[in-house]
Formats: structure tokens, sequence, C-alpha cells
């Protein structure tokens, strides 16, 4: 493995002193030039890893390396190789886009005659030329992500960390820095380290996505080999009245695996089986359903397999056990 | 006479004293040469370590003797002249033209001599040992040249201990302190191996660790424009970045900039306004009149706010995420502290202007000359960096605007509990006594000093105001390894 570009985690872990492991033991490698999708529910220790590797968090143990250095003993090197936008903005409402961009540069040491074209390059190709000297104050949630990112790549970096860089943002600007971040890697061959709770984000833009949850990494591979790995299509139909549920559980069940599914009623189909025998035993056996639908594996029964939850529920879950210690 | 002669003389004399007294010469030669043949003996298995810069452990150790050289002048300086002073040397010095500067700069000189002495011997060992000087001759010219100015400073702090000891019993009492500062460096592993964390820590604060480590780059890694670009252009980078972004904020908005200027500027009025009939009290007889006595303490006043104020912007920084975006773009995160350090300073230096001139328009008196003023503003500077570093401290263990009480308050209570309204002399009970053991008392008086062109225990008061700066640095640096610890 190419050591300049690269990122080498083993054991990692990192546990808070009055809490559980926020990072339990992981191992990851992440090749130079490679998109790697870092999948998880909120909790599950995602920006905790991403902290770790940016050297803003020591780990309590295992060791972790960014670029050929070692994120504890040679700090100040992996922060000179990366870029990073983490999860918050964090901009200052009281400086320009412009104002940020100077200070960045001249923090990360770009060349004093070359942060002024740097800076306007990057504004171009963010969009934010136009707003460029409106205080930051004004922007809204996309133009502050889209700074975020520009920022992020000031010092040309070679490894781009990207936290949650999406969420909250409307589609089109989701799209839009989709695009930017595929580009960066396929024309600067920059290595991207992003974290998502969003599927769609992991399959379109990772090579490699590894899964965590509860601190753990519970699946690592390509999206193609993840979902293979599952193999078969599951069926999900929506009942037309509530308390039809249990009987069309009930019935669907003779076909394959239950899935625990909230929105409706699905089944993993047993091999061989296929959506026309589905349909024809519900038109046998009168079964009333709205809408009967067969769904190739996603990421999402992935992390239901490795899991035994759905990566929403899984991010339900967390928010009502974040909600609950803020009641308590 | 003119006064090089005297130095010369001086110097003479003390290259003379210091070569006739082997005790003197030969110590700070083969000590510090023969503690290194021990270590590198001892501890030759260390270059083994992944990531040990160089192969051979004695070119790695051999940067240790320079330093402990220079201890060794820091006791030669001062017990010769403690033992001028104990013998009244000093006395019959003080009877002839000599001036007081010159008899330092003699003494001095007498140390570097054999400062220089001591690094051509070192460099001669290191040579015929088989280290070979990455640097080459440059470097080995510009170690003389090192070699001089440490021996030089060490030796100048022998010499302010002993006309304030006055006993080289004492001086040679402190060696095992300055010792223990030489042990808890980078002197025998590289501070990014050093596995126990207090002594890593111990190690980046201690200012002798950056001393060994330049001598060291020069013999094992030569010069590299990387590490030079990385530990001093990048370094200031940070710092620039850090005080341009926040004095753009501290003074293009008015909600920022106006309290910072208002808040002196009433004070000012206030009290050399509302109180100025105190200047007829039976007592107070300070020369330059009640407008001066109320400046000086403004003055100071507006410092240790200015540096309060600026530690205020810093909690802000971490409760916001901001101080994220610094930690992770700065490579040496020390150079954020000192930006904010710069902004507090160049901050005050606005408010100075403003409240001098404003002073000196409502007819302010000032009996003292320039370089007393200079005194005055660098001692108010001393106290703007000591108020930062004591918030910036709190800031970074706080990370919230809501410590802003806990930043301001001790530092206004050690204000307003010197002698604010009238002299020392005039304070009577509680307040007399609290105000006899408040350092600020001290600075005070010497400020107001400055301006009455006679200033009382100058020496003492830096010597007070460097080191509450040295002890609010330390806490503000142990601070930052606090918010780096906790992700920030």
């Amino acid at each position: 493995m190419e050591a300049s570009n690269g990122i080498e985690v083993e054991g990692l872990v990192r546990e808070y002193k009055k809490g559980p492991r926020a990072v339990d033991g992981i191992d990851i490698t992440v090749a130079p030039g490679e998109i790697y999708g870092f999948l998880g529910p909120n909790g599950a220790g995602k920006s905790t890893t991403v902290h770790v590797l940016t050297t803003l968090l020591p780990p309590t143990a295992g060791t972790a390396r960014v670029g050929g250095f070692d994120v504890v003993k040679d700090g100040p090197k992996v922060r000179s190789l990366i870029g990073v936008a983490l999860q918050e903005a964090a901009l200052d409402p009281l400086l320009t886009g412009r104002d940020h961009l100077r200070l960045q540069a001249t923090l990360q040491g770009v060349r004093k005659d070359q942060r002024h074209s740097r800076a306007e390059e990057l504004l171009h190709r963010v969009g934010l030329a136009d707003a460029a000297d409106r205080k930051v104050s004004g922007y809204s949630g996309g133009m502050k992500r889209r700074l975020d990112l520009a920022l992020a790549l000031i010092h040309s970096p070679r490894i781009l960390f990207l936290d949650e860089p999406t969420t909250g943002l409307d589609p089109q600007s989701r799209t839009a820095l989709w695009e930017e971040v595929s580009l960066l890697r396929r024309e600067d061959r920059v290595t991207v380290f992003l974290t998502t709770q969003y599927l769609e984000e992991a399959d379109v833009l990772a090579d490699r996505v590894g899964i965590i949850d509860q601190g753990k990494l519970v699946a690592e591979g390509t999206p193609a080999d993840l979902k293979a790995e599952i193999g078969r299509p599951s069926v999900h139909a929506i009942p037309h009245r509530e308390e039809d549920r249990p009987r069309i559980a009930e019935f669907l069940a003779q076909f394959g695996e239950p899935l625990g599914s909230s929105r409706d009623v699905a089944v993993r189909l047993r091999d061989g089986l296929g959506l026309t025998d589905i349909v024809r035993a519900v038109d046998q056996n009168g079964v009333d359903v709205a809408d009967l639908e067969l769904r190739a594996p996603t990421l999402d029964d992935v992390f239901l397999a490795k899991t035994g939850r759905t990566l929403e529920g899984a991010t339900e879950e967390a928010e009502s056990g974040q909600s609950d210690k803020r009641q308590t | 006479m003119s006064t090089w002669p005297q130095v010369g003389a001086i110097a003479r004399r003390s290259v003379l004293r210091t070569s006739r007294q082997p005790a003197s010469v030969i110590p700070p030669l083969i000590f510090p040469i023969a503690l290194m043949a021990v270590n590198a003996g001892g501890l030759r298995s260390s270059t083994e370590l992944p990531g040990f810069p160089t192969a051979s452990f004695l070119a790695f150790a051999l940067a240790v003797p320079f330093i402990q050289g220079a201890l060794f002048s820091t006791m030669n300086a001062g017990t010769d002249l403690a033992r001028d002073v104990q013998t009244g040397f000093i006395n019959r010095l003080s009877l002839t033209a000599l001036r007081d500067w010159a008899l330092l700069t003699g003494q001095l000189a007498g140390v570097v001599a054999l400062g220089i002495v001591q690094v051509i011997f070192y460099l001669v060992v290191g040579l015929s040992a088989g280290v070979r000087f990455e640097s080459g001759p440059a470097g080995i010219a510009v170690l003389l040249l090192y070699g001089a100015i440490v021996s030089l400073s060490f030796g100048a702090l022998g010499a302010w201990l002993a006309f304030r000891t006055g006993s080289g019993e004492t001086i040679q009492a402190l060696f095992p302190v300055l010792f223990v500062f030489l042990f808890i460096s980078s002197m025998n592993t590289p501070r990014n191996l050093i596995g126990v964390e207090w002594f890593q820590i111990a190690a980046t604060l201690n200012p002798v660790s950056y001393m060994i480590e330049c001598v060291r780059s020069l013999i094992i890694t030569g010069w590299d424009p990387q590490a030079l670009a990385l530990g001093g252009v990048r370094m200031w980078d940070v710092i620039s970045g850090v005080a341009w972004r926040t004095l753009k904020n501290a003074l293009t908005n008015p909600q920022i900039l106006l309290p910072t200027m208002l808040f002196p500027l009433f004070f000012f009025t206030a009290f050399a306004g509302g109180l100025s009939q105190l200047n007829e009290i039976p007592g107070f007889d300070y020369e330059p009149g009640y407008t001066a006595f109320q400046f000086v303490f403004v003055l100071l006043q507006s410092a240790a706010f200015s540096g309060v104020f600026t530690g205020f912007g810093l909690a802000r920084d971490f409760e916001g995420g901001f101080a994220k975006r610094l930690l992770l773009a700065a490579p040496h995160r020390s150079g954020i502290v000192l930006g904010y350090a710069l902004a507090a300073m160049c901050r005050w230096l606005v408010v100075a202007t403003v409240l001098t001139v404003v002073a000196l328009a409502v007819g302010m008196n000032i009996s003292g000359g320039a370089v007393d003023l200079f005194g005055l503003f660098v001692l108010a500077a001393l106290v703007n960096f000591c108020g930062f570093f004591w918030s910036g401290g709190i800031a970074m263990r706080f990370r919230t605007i809501q410590a802003a009480p806990l930043m301001q308050m001790p530092v206004f209570l050690v204000l307003f509990f010197a002698p604010v309204y009238v002299p020392l002399e005039l304070l009577e009970g509680w307040i007399e006594a609290v105000a006899s053991a408040n350092p600020v008392t001290y600075l005070l008086e010497t400020g107001r000093g400055f301006v009455a062109g006679d200033a009382p225990h100058v020496l003492g008061a830096f010597a007070l105001a460097i080191g509450l700066g040295v002890v609010f640095w330390t806490w503000a640096f142990l601070g930052l390894r606090k918010a780096e610890a906790a992700g920030a």
C-alpha cells in the first residue's frame, strides 16, 4: 500500500470517561485514492473515529496511521496532509467567506502568492463567488457546507475527511456535493473518508463501505459485495388496513424469514421464489394489500442482517436514547 | 574615561579569575562529557526504537553538553558576582568611575568567552568520537554563536541571582534545581517517543527541550528546510492568522470594539475627574498629579482586561466549534494560543494609544523621560500577557463563555485590592494589609514611579511580571493540553 495517501487503523478504541466505548476495537484500511464510506446510525461511533483520525481526539488504545504518519506521535504532519469538513461547519459568523479562506490558507501554510488565486478558484468551484464578501451569518445551510468543503480543500490535501457532509442539505445541494467528491477522487486522486447515515450516499459514492454499530465494525466491503452477501431479495407488503398487519405477516412468513421493518410487512424470500409466486398466492387467498413490492438487497438490508435492526430504526433508537437521557 | 575600556578590564578580570580556578574550568568541560559518555553507553539501544531520528546515540546526545555547559555559566557568573558582593569588592568598584552596566557587561563578556571555549571543547570531543555534523562548517559556526548566546543568557540569570541574593551558597544550591530542568526534557528521548504522558507534557513545556532540539537538529538533521519551515514559518503563519482574524473581529465590530474602548475611558474619567480632590489629602505627594496617578492604574487595568476580553473570544470559539477548525489546521497548536496573545497585545495597544492621547489632552503631567515611559508600557504589556494567559487557561479548560465571570472576577479583584485611589502609605486597616501583599501593588507603584521619573523597585517589578507571565503561560498551555485531550 502507498503509505503516503492511505489510512491504516488497528484495534482503535476510544473510551469516554463517564460513558461507554464510543469506538470499540475497529480495524480499517483505506487505500490511496479510495472513497471509503463509513456508515452507521447516530451515536454509532462514526464521528469519534473521524475525530481520532484527524488528531482532534487521542485514542484510548490501538494505532492509527494517516498518510503514513501516526496520529498520536506525528499530529502536526498528519494535520498538514489532511482536509477536514466536520459535521458542524463551525464558521465564524462575523467573517466573510473570503475571510475564512484567507485565514484557512494562512493556517495551512499555503504560499502567500498563491493564497488569493487558490481562494478564488475554490469560491468558483463551490459556487460561492458571488457571496464571497458577505458575512457567513447570512449564508444558508447549503452555502455553509460548500464553504466548509472549500476550506477543507484550500491546501490541496491528499486525504479528505467528510463527516456527514450532506446532513441537512436539500437534494440539489446533496447531488452537487456528491459530484464534487467524485471529481476530487477522479482528477486529484484524493483519498476520501466519508461518514454518513444515508444509505444512498454510501451506495452512490463509496468504493468500499464499513458499517459501524455501537462502536464495532460489523461489516466491510464494496456495496455490491455486501449486498451480494445478503443475496436474496425481499418482498414488502403495505396492508390496506392496519389491523390486517398481523394476518399479512403470518401469511408472508411461509415464503421466507420475516424482516423487522416498521413501515411495512416484509420477508426475505427463500431461494427459488419470485414476485409472481407471492402475487399468485395473495390472489388465491384473498389477502388485502395496498401495495406489494420486490426489492433487491440494499445496504439497509446488510445493516439489518448484521445488527438485527434497520438503519432508520437504529437511528430512531439512538435519538430516543439521547432524548431520554436529556429528560432524566 | 570611556566605558568600553572599563568593560574590557572587567571582562579580562572575569576570564583571568576563572582560568586561575581549575575548579571553575574543569567541571564545565569534563562533567557534561562524562554524563554524555555514560548516557551514550547505557542508552545506545534506544536508537532501535521505531522513529528514533538517528542511528548514532552519541550524535543524538552531543547536544546535551552544550546546554549543560550553559548551566555551569549560570553558576560561574552568579558565584563570582556573589563573592564580589560578599567580599565587598563590588563596593570598591562602585567607588570608582565604573558604570553599573559596564560591570555587568564585562562580567558577562567573561562568561561568554568561557562559554565559547566550552563549545569548542565539546565540538572537538564530538568530532574525535566520529560524530558527523550534518549541517557542515556553517552549522558549526552557528553552534559557536548559539553557545555564546546561551552562555550570555544563562550568565545573565546567574548575575541576576547574585545581585538578588548576594550569596554564592544560595546560587550553588540552585544548581540541582536547574539540573532538574535538564533531566525533565528531551535530553535522552525525542519528545514524540516519550511514553509517559505527564513526562511528555513536562518536556514539551520545558524550554530546555527546545534548546537541546535546536542544537540536535544541526548535528543530526542538518539544514532541514521542512523542519525549519514547520518550526518557524508555519508557527508564524498560525500566530499571524489567528491574530489577524481575532483583531478583525475585535476592531470591525462595534459590539466588540466599543466596550473595549469605553471601559478604560469610563474608569479614567470617573477616577481622574471625580476623585481629583484626593490629591489634596495630606501625605498625598505624587508629583505629576492625580490625573497621572489614575492614568497608570487605568493603563494597567486596560492591559489586563484586553487580555481577559481576548480570553472571552477564545472561550466563544471553543463553545461555537470554531476552535476545532483552528486545532485541525494548525500543525503546532501552541501557535493558536500565541496568536490570541498577539491579538490581545495589539488590541490593548489600540486602547492604550487612545487612553494616552485622552490623558495628555486633559493635561496629564509626565515627569519621567522616554525610557521611563517605555518601561511603563513594557510593564503594562507583561500585565496584558498575564491577563490573557490567565483567562485563556480558563477558556481552554471550561470551553464555554459561561466561564467568563471566572476569568474576569479574580482580575478585577486583584486590581482593585491594590492602591487604586491613594498611595499605599495612605491606606489603613485590612485594605492596607491586602494591598501590601498584592503583587499588583508593586507593578502599580513602579508604573507610577515611571511617570514620576523615579521608579521604585524596577527590577523586582519586572521580575514579578515575568514570573507571573511564566506561571500563567504554563497555566494556559496546560489548558491547551486539556482541550486537546477533550477533543475541543
